[in-house]
């Protein structure tokens, strides 16, 4: 039971919602807006058991849709009361307008998404559309890999987004089913942690909309002045101008700030915007994100065992997207793969839109997977990375490439040994 | 870096999930990384359920599934048909891909008496959990898997069941987690455990028959999928065993109990021939009923009761062939 018992030892087994759910819980968010839809619905039903049992304090905004939820969630944000929305798929396309609004007003939302891939056909498990499809909307996009990777991110998206020279939304996404019900061990750190780190949501100077003066607020200067009203083309370009810069620029420095502040706190880290693995002296390296990292560390260390100069390149934001940092970080590498869960070659063509100009660019080869929630296991992805290596060697390697089949087995080296074994023959 | 792989196979409905939940926490507790992985089926009660689970010393396990599992709980016996026979792919490798470890099957019979449908290699284990969780919960389906915890601490010696137990009763606080503990603890004690198993497949090519569509009458040229062991291997829905029946004068709704959202496969239709006026009822076409119990639960009138099958049955449908319909209500006026 020591596991179980919250306080006593801080290591408790949690699937990605529960996860979040506990990051929004030692976030103290006072208004959970809930509409339920899967797989993301268990952050918002195991708030509302929290709720329920008294350990937490929040009032519940369940409304009639998605569309309806985020308005409340906007407008309790801009009320300076700190709020949680899970949501993923068609609830997203569903509240689309309020999506765009939420960036353009600069209100720092926090939206967590299981990603689901889009219907029709009613598929239900992941691909990464749903929010790759908002790339362009000036929002933040966290990409997770399991419920530790959930836990933190989360309460580091508040932190980012509600910094007064950041006040962006942000979603932070993990994948459905692999991620969201997938229980992982996760450290929880102390509330008084959290606490330090994410003190309660506070307004900026003159934004309070609690004591606006009504007849100023409404009077038409007010409104030609942007903040989703009307604007005659006075100051539209420049926000949209302010807001890129926040994105690109502020947001960027903020994350990394971010990071290493709780990483001080708290003793665990992801290296920011990108987390390097086994990438010193490698040739070829496969840059993903979310929970393809996972599976592909196995596969970098069964390549590395048989000493093939493989690493990965783990990326946690999408958005700001660090273009330059991964110039930098992949110099003198000879081949990057890109994996990819979605249809827009979301990677592939960010990174070679940054690698653009630059002397010398490596090879970059773009492999699609995993759509629909289709397996990719490591061999999968060590056909991938072996692909990169023949692409060294001066073989002709398809640029682009949908790897549809699930590799079972890997027939062109033995099993390690680990896979021989059974768990409880030792 | 030895990581051990642990698939849980079940039907949804069977808490599969909340097993696997259980077991991670229960895992974790020694101080080992444990990672669950959901397949979540077709989001339809009694559409398979895998849960991959893989342990490890060092942190960081992948996502994907397994596919060299040494330890299988299997939810229910007729699951490992699934391999046998190629019909759900999924299903097929989660278990049929075990050669050696442990196998522990929710069954009425002995280990020795089960066909495993692979060469294995091992320890087989075996109990009644349906007949033990239907015994202390009152629930359809029979919520098998925490029970089935039981069956596997015997069989295993992973972790003792009294450190299994406050794991239940930590999961589901109240009277649920005592009895789920309870009914792990029977399973448990009623463990059968054949230790050094070997079994070998017979080797002899099935003979499959196919239905061909156009010899089945015209109802039956629906486009239907068929996910689990077809058609030709025994009855539809291996698993069900109660099916229900609508008794025509307490039925006073529309029809939500077969409409597409309440019923998996949409099985039932509205018969108002014959019944008085002002009255109608629904039939289920029992040939694609799982037997799920959902139209049970949603009944505003109390019309609809589960049944078992051999009772309200007129014949068994043969399945080789052209089916006929085989349902039956009681007779108007009796409870």
């Amino acid at each position: 039971m020591k596991a179980v018992e919250a306080n006593s030892d801080r290591r408790v087994v949690l699937t990605g919602n529960k996860a979040a759910a506990e990051a929004l819980h030692m976030a103290r968010i006072k208004v959970l807006c809930f509409f339920p839809i899967g797989p993301s619905d268990e952050v918002g039903e195991e708030l509302s058991r929290m709720i329920g049992r008294g350990q937490h304090d929040a009032s519940i905004i369940d409304l009639a849709n998605e569309r309806s939820v985020m308005n409340a969630q906007l407008v309790a944000t801009q009320a300076g009361v700190r709020c949680s929305f899970a949501t993923n798929s068609e609830g997203l396309l569903f509240a689309v307008q309020q999506l765009i609004f939420a960036s353009y007003a600069r209100v720092p939302i926090v939206i967590t998404v299981a990603h689901r891939a889009l219907e029709p056909p009613a598929v239900v498990r992941t691909d990464d559309m749903d929010t790759l499809m908002y790339r362009d909307i000036h929002w933040m996009h966290y990409h997770c890999e399991n419920s530790q990777d959930v836990f933190d991110t989360t309460l580091q998206a508040y932190h980012v987004s509600e910094d007064h020279e950041v006040l962006l939304p942000a979603f932070v996404t993990y994948d459905g089913w692999e991620v969201s019900h997938n229980a992982h061990p996760v450290e929880l750190p102390k509330q008084e942690e959290v606490d330090e780190f994410l003190p309660p949501w506070q307004l900026p100077e003159g934004l309070d909309f609690l004591k606006t003066n009504f007849a100023e607020y409404y009077s038409t200067e007010h409104r030609m002045s942007g903040y989703g009203y009307v604007d005659v083309d006075r100051e539209y370009m420049e926000r949209r101008h302010q807001l890129d810069q926040a994105l690109n620029v502020t947001a960027k420095a903020k994350v990394l700030k971010a990071h290493e502040k709780y990483q001080n706190l708290v003793g665990r880290g992801y290296g920011g915007l990108m987390e390097p693995y086994r990438t010193e002296d490698a040739e070829v390296v496969l840059l993903t994100m979310g929970s393809f990292s996972a599976t592909a560390r196995l596969a970098v260390d069964m390549l590395r065992e048989e000493g093939m100069p493989v690493g990965l390149m783990k990326l946690r934001l999408f958005r700001p997207f660090p273009g330059t940092e991964l110039v930098e970080a992949f110099r003198g590498m000879k081949v990057i793969v890109t994996l990819d869960r979605n249809v827009i070659w979301a990677l592939w063509s960010e990174l070679r839109s940054a690698f653009f100009g630059q002397p010398g660019p490596p090879v970059i080869l773009g492999r699609i997977a995993g759509l629909g929630g289709r397996d990719v296991t490591y061999y999968d992805i060590a056909q991938m990375l072996e692909e990169g290596l023949s692409a060294v060697a001066g073989k002709q390697v398809e640029p682009q490439r949908w790897h549809f089949h699930v590799s079972k087995s890997r027939n062109s080296v033995p099993l390690p040994q680990v896979f021989e074994r059974g768990w409880n023959q030792p | 870096m030895a990581i051990a792989e642990l698939n849980l196979v079940g039907m949804s409905g069977q808490g599969a999930v909340q097993t696997g939940e259980v077991l991670s926490r229960a895992v974790a507790d020694e101080e080992k990384f444990v990672s669950m992985n959901v397949y979540p089926g077709t989001r339809a009660r009694s559409a398979p359920v895998i849960i991959f689970i893989k342990i490890s010393d060092k942190p960081g396990l992948a996502s994907c599934a397994n596919y060299n599992p040494t330890e299988v709980i299997v939810f229910q016996e007729e699951l490992l048909e699934t391999v046998r026979h190629s019909t759900h792919e999924v299903v097929e490798d989660a278990i049929g891909l075990m050669r050696r470890g442990t196998l522990v099957v929710n069954t009425t019979r002995a280990p020795q008496e089960l066909s495993v449908p692979f060469d294995f290699e091992g320890t087989i284990a075996t109990v009644d959990a349906t007949g033990i969780a239907e015994k202390y919960l009152n629930r359809i389906p029979p919520p098998v898997g925490l029970t089935l915890l039981g069956l596997y601490a015997a069989a295993t010696g992973r972790f003792q069941i009294d450190e299994l137990k406050p794991h239940i009763t930590g999961h589901f606080p109240g009277r649920v987690g005592e009895l789920n503990a309870q009914a792990a603890q029977e399973a448990f004690e009623a463990a059968c455990v054949w230790r050094g198993a070997t079994t070998e497949i017979d080797r002899t090519p099935p003979i499959r028959r196919s239905v061909n569509p156009t010899d089945l009458p015209e109802f039956y040229q629906f486009d239907r999928y068929d996910p689990l062991p077809g058609f030709t291997q025994g009855s539809p829905w291996v698993w069900r065993d109660k099916v229900p029946v609508c008794v025509d004068e307490e039925c006073i709704c529309k029809g939500l109990c077969i409409s597409e959202v309440v019923c998996p496969d949409a099985t039932g239709f509205i018969v108002r021939e014959g019944l008085g006026e002002g009255v109608q009822g629904y039939r289920i076409d029992v040939d694609y009923c799982r037997g799920c119990g959902l139209c049970v639960e949603v009944c505003v009138g109390d019309a609809i009761t589960m049944v078992p099958e051999n009772e309200v049955l007129s014949e068994k449908p043969n399945y080789e062939g052209v089916t006929v319909t085989p349902f039956r209500t009681r007779e108007k006026g009796a409870k």
